[in-house]
């Protein structure tokens, strides 16, 4: 009988079992029989197949509140936040709620009827608690308190769960495994079929002769987990070679910048919002940076009050940041190269391409969905006779190598123009993915007219969801498990 | 971007026809503009933050009747000053908020959504182009209730009937409203504040609240406009946008003589930019061939009046744009006029090799190495904390590390200066998951060395299991400085995140390069790991 039949795993099981009078846990099993988990696990559920051994399971919830989730339990959600700002100061314009925190307040506050729009200020509509809130401190006081929670307030759990704040898995475990009668028979019988072939029955050649007993080819197993490129390096890599392929070089710069190649000589002027403290983030030590390239910052220093009219001034030019771009790299390029050819037009045979791909910081709020850094691209083309033509050409190209749609539109960066906001085709939405444009004299310093720069920057986490739509999110691509790891080294 | 509100009755009215939302949208995106939110009342519009002037209902539908040529006429006019009609700025505000401008309106007939359309823009100026009042703020009153002569200068602390607020002091307008609050700041310079007054009082605590007695309603049809700020430039052209708003609401607007260090100038200047540019200009930086009456013609599309002198078009750029610095912005008008979706796209010659950088190369070839030694790949936050990069590996802070001085989230202190408290970190999180787990991360730290910050390159591994070989993350390391073609030395090594007698230092071609070891089981108590674990980490460039 076929199924009488019993793998080496199986026997070593049975065996164990014997030996402990039919019963063990799981974790003596797994000492007894010798046996890898897998292993283990395997030939349990083959004998349970067989009803030679029964199994008892026990079942748990495992409750894990996120980065996002902890955060909110500390200092409130975001709606909480904002209830209580209009309790203090009755109404709100929506022009005050800017940040992405205030936006978030302002949807749930919405959504959940506490808070109604009164001549585009926005009011409280009704006072009372946020459940979720107050499930979610509980929570993070006492993650134990899980089922009592799901009893007394439903609604608050499940809305934590669907918000990702708050995350819960069932956890099934064997604990017991008992020996049956009929498995009790089985292990006694023997079989004169071979089981394994081993090298010493090949040596000797004793396998002649002999039947093989059946696999069991129908078994259940986990997929194996090869470890492949993670996901959002594989995009890093797909975009590397979509501009390898048009001819561009790879450059790198560097990510502690003085806010001289992050905004002053990219035509930012020194109020900018984008250099305010809510956005960009500062470097406590080292404060300051000096600036090598003096004449030009001077020069740069110049331009800006002609054009800003505004006192610009080298201490806030030499404050230490976090690069919020990767353009800080096009720039130190274009200044170089830009500054070798005005001594000599020939110094280089052009048009040059270069390109870039690295971490850029953003000061947020960090939580699930909100990263402080992310990856973005820049490139740029240095040539005679640039037009939008070939800008559009380009990123068409670069695009279409990743299969993905673009369009164009105008827009504005300060060291562009013409500005180019460049959109993709995400289903079928278009999702803005970057800017683009033709960048100005004022950055370029270029002393023969007809020699251009044409420049862009774009986010990677973008292109990664316009090119595999079955991401949905852009947390998903810095999960750390390697549950998610495995999963996705799959697909 | 920034995004403004704008009721569509207004809208409409203005447009002279009622334009579908699919026809909107096309139309603003062409513009650089997109159509949000759409309710049934109102719209909201995202306006690029250079371009204040289409802010307002009135100035949006202003470029949307020049873009579709229902508009051909480019006069903006202001009347000369009143009679008796005049501003004196004082010397305290020099220091504080130096610039003014105002001027006179009159002949307004003011609906509900034309004031309310106006206070938006006010509002949203003030925040966006003005930096929260800072650079600029603008105050509106109901001029029959001003009595002239004005004078603008920092005053001290005195009583006036505070807008919605009753009779308060200036001080206590600052300590105790919201718009105090906000914006004392800005207003308060010791015990002085600025504000404008007439002859019976405050008009306005600057830039923080206007006086009851001259609040603007739907009836006020005559008002008198304050524009004060701390750049000479954005007073001037917030001006020029206040007067060509109340010119294409069916208002006459008279400057206003002010007198300042014992000169006089009147305001709004409403001065146009001259800029001549060669007609072939366009056709080498657009791509596109371009005749001189299609180029003219693409200009009176942006509201820009423009003519052929010689070779040259003249343009003649309306005082209300106050993005069009040179000749480089008048060729971005063209452009958008022209529209980018007709720029036909053309091909870069070049017979340049592309290159990967061969620091990225190397890094590539580590990272496919690990994977083949069934190693996945983290990607994690440069940006860390004290806790996490030292006391949860049980070590003590030290000077190296690149502090941050404002981040938002109370989780980010300073850049990572090593990666294995980040692979940790996915352990952590990867409790529930099947043993064993083999991560690695080849990515940034960041640290100072002697003053300069060092951006270095490190490549790190965990292995954790529930029984671990010490021997396979030996044979790991060796296959590493194999591959970099290095000789490798290890020696016993004291590192506090690891087991004493279980951690060696790595040392390549004679450099000492890293360590690996057992971690200690303090440090994966720290991270919640409930198995063993070993671990690497090497500085490779």
């Amino acid at each position: 009988m076929v199924d009488n039949l019993l793998h080496k795993h199986e026997v070593n099981v049975l065996k164990a079992l014997i030996s402990a009078n039919g019963r063990l846990s799981y974790e003596e099993l797994l000492k007894k029989s010798g046996l890898s988990k897998d292993s283990l696990n395997w030939a349990i559920n083959s004998l349970k197949e067989k009803g030679a051994v029964k199994v008892k399971e026990s079942k748990q919830e495992i409750v894990q509140i996120s980065e996002e989730g902890m955060a909110y339990a500390k200092q409130g959600l975001p709606e909480e936040r904002l209830m209580q700002r209009l309790e203090s100061s009755g109404s709100l314009a929506l022009g005050e709620l800017k940040t992405k925190e205030d936006q978030l307040g302002l949807q749930w506050l919405k959504a959940k009827g506490l808070a109604k729009l009164e001549n585009g200020r926005l009011v409280l509509a009704k006072r009372e608690p946020i459940q979720a809130g107050e499930a979610l401190r509980q929570l993070a006081k006492n993650a134990g308190a899980f089922s009592e929670l799901k009893q007394s307030m439903p609604d608050a759990i499940k809305e934590l769960v669907s918000r990702h704040l708050v995350s819960v898995s069932e956890r099934r475990e064997i604990e017991i495994v008992e020996l049956t009668e009929q498995g009790k028979a089985m292990a006694s019988q023997g079989s004169a079929e071979i089981v394994q072939l081993t090298s010493s029955m090949l040596k000797e050649g004793s396998w002649r002769g002999k039947t093989f007993a059946p696999y069991n080819l129908s078994a259940k197993v986990e997929p194996a987990s090869p470890a492949r490129e993670h996901l959002l390096r594989r995009i890093i890599n797909r975009i590397r070679l979509a501009y390898l392929g048009m001819g561009f070089e790879e450059v790198e710069g560097p990510i502690v910048e003085p806010a001289f190649w992050v905004f002053d000589y990219l035509f930012v002027p020194q109020d900018h919002p984008a250099r305010d403290v809510q956005d960009t983030f500062f470097v406590e030590s080292p404060s300051h940076a000096e600036l090598e390239e003096k004449e030009l910052a001077n020069h740069i220093g110049r331009v800006h009050e002609r054009s800003w009219h505004l006192k610009w001034q080298e201490e806030i030019a030499s404050q230490v940041v976090l690069r919020p771009h990767t353009t800080s790299v096009s720039g130190r390029f274009i200044y170089r190269i830009m500054h070798d050819l005005n001594k000599n037009p020939n110094a280089y045979s052009l048009p040059i391409k270069l390109f870039t791909i690295g971490r850029v910081f953003r000061n947020e709020n960090i939580d699930y969905k909100h990263l402080a850094d992310f990856y973005q691209t820049d490139g740029i083309i240095i040539g005679k006779d640039l037009t939008l033509s070939e800008l559009f050409d380009t990123l068409i190209k670069l695009y279409k190598a990743l299969g993905i749609e673009v369009k164009f539109k105008p827009s504005y960066f300060p060291f562009v123009e013409p500005g180019v906001e460049v959109d993709a085709k995400l289903g079928d939405e278009w999702l803005e993915m970057g800017g683009a444009g033709v960048i100005r004299r004022e950055v370029t310093g270029s002393r023969h007219k007809n020699i251009r720069v044409l420049a862009w920057g774009l986010g990677i986490e973008r292109i990664a969801l316009a090119e595999n739509k079955s991401i949905g999110s852009i947390a998903h691509l810095y999960n750390p498990s390697l549950g998610w790891l495995r999963k996705y080294s799959l697909g | 971007m920034p995004t403004s509100s704008h009721s569509r009755k207004y809208l409409y009215s203005l447009l002279g026809y009622q334009p579908s939302d699919d026809e909107l949208s096309k139309l603003l995106d062409s513009l650089g503009m997109t159509l949000d939110n759409a309710s049934r009342e109102s719209i909201e519009v995202e306006y690029q933050a250079n371009r204040p002037d289409l802010i307002s209902t009135v100035g949006l539908a202003r470029s949307i009747r020049y873009f579709t040529g229902k508009r051909s006429s480019f006069e903006y006019k202001v009347e000369e000053p009143l009679q008796g009609f005049e501003v004196s700025v004082g010397r305290r505000v020099a220091k504080i908020r130096p610039f003014f401008a105002a001027m006179v309106v009159k002949g307004l007939e003011l609906s509900s959504d034309s004031l309310l359309d106006l206070i938006n823009f006010t509002e949203k100026l003030t925040i966006t182009y003005g930096r929260n009042r800072k650079r600029v703020a603008i105050g509106l009153h109901d001029l029959s209730k001003v009595e002239p002569p004005l004078t603008y200068d920092a005053f001290p602390d005195e009583e006036y009937d505070a807008l919605r607020s009753g009779r308060m002091r200036y001080s206590e307008v600052l300590k105790n409203t919201s718009k105090g609050k906000a914006y004392a700041q800005l207003c308060n310079v010791g015990d002085y504040y600025c504000a404008l007054k007439d002859k019976r009082g405050t008009l306005s605590l600057i830039p923080v609240l206007n006086s009851e007695r001259t609040m603007v309603t739907e009836k006020t049809a005559d008002m008198l406009v304050d524009i004060t700020g701390t750049n000479s430039f954005v007073v001037e052209k917030t001006a020029d946008i206040v007067a060509a708003n109340m010119i294409d609401m069916g208002a006459k607007v008279y400057k206003v003589s002010i007198k300042k260090n014992g000169r006089q100038y009147t305001t709004p200047s409403m001065s146009t930019l001259e800029l001549s540019v060669p007609l072939s200009r366009f056709s080498y930086e657009l791509g596109v061939r371009l005749a001189f009456n299609n180029v003219i013609s693409l200009a009176n599309k942006m509201g820009i009046q423009a003519a052929l002198v010689g070779r040259n078009i003249r343009f003649t750029v309306p005082a209300y744009r106050a993005d069009i610095i040179n000749d480089q912005d008048i060729v971005e008008d063209i452009a958008v006029a022209y529209g980018y979706d007709y720029i036909q796209p053309i091909p870069v010659v070049s017979i340049r090799q592309g290159a990967l950088s061969e620091r990225q190369k190397t890094a590539d070839e580590l990272r496919h190495m690990l994977n083949g030694l069934g190693f996945f790949e983290t990607m994690s936050s440069y940006l860390t904390n004290e806790e996490t990069n030292y006391a949860k590996m049980r070590l003590k802070p030290d000077s190296k590390q690149i502090r941050l001085a404002n981040a938002k989230a109370i989780t980010i202190t300073m850049m990572r200066t090593w990666l294995l408290p980040s692979l940790l970190l996915s352990l952590s999180k990867s409790q529930h998951d099947k043993l064993p787990h083999r991560l690695f991360e080849l990515d940034m730290c960041f640290y100072l060395d002697s003053g300069k910050v060092k951006e270095a390159y490190d490549l790190a591994g965990i292995v954790s299991d529930s029984s671990i070989d010490f021997n396979e993350l030996s044979s790991v390391v060796s296959a590493i400085a194999s591959f970099l073609g290095k000789k490798l030395e290890t020696k016993p090594f004291d590192h506090a995140s690891f087991i004493p007698g279980r951690c060696a230092s790595i040392w390549l071609d004679g450099k000492h390069a890293g360590f690996y070891g057992e971690l200690h089981p303090e440090v994966l108590e720290n991270f919640g790991v409930q198995a063993p674990a070993m671990a690497f980490e090497l500085e490779l460039f």
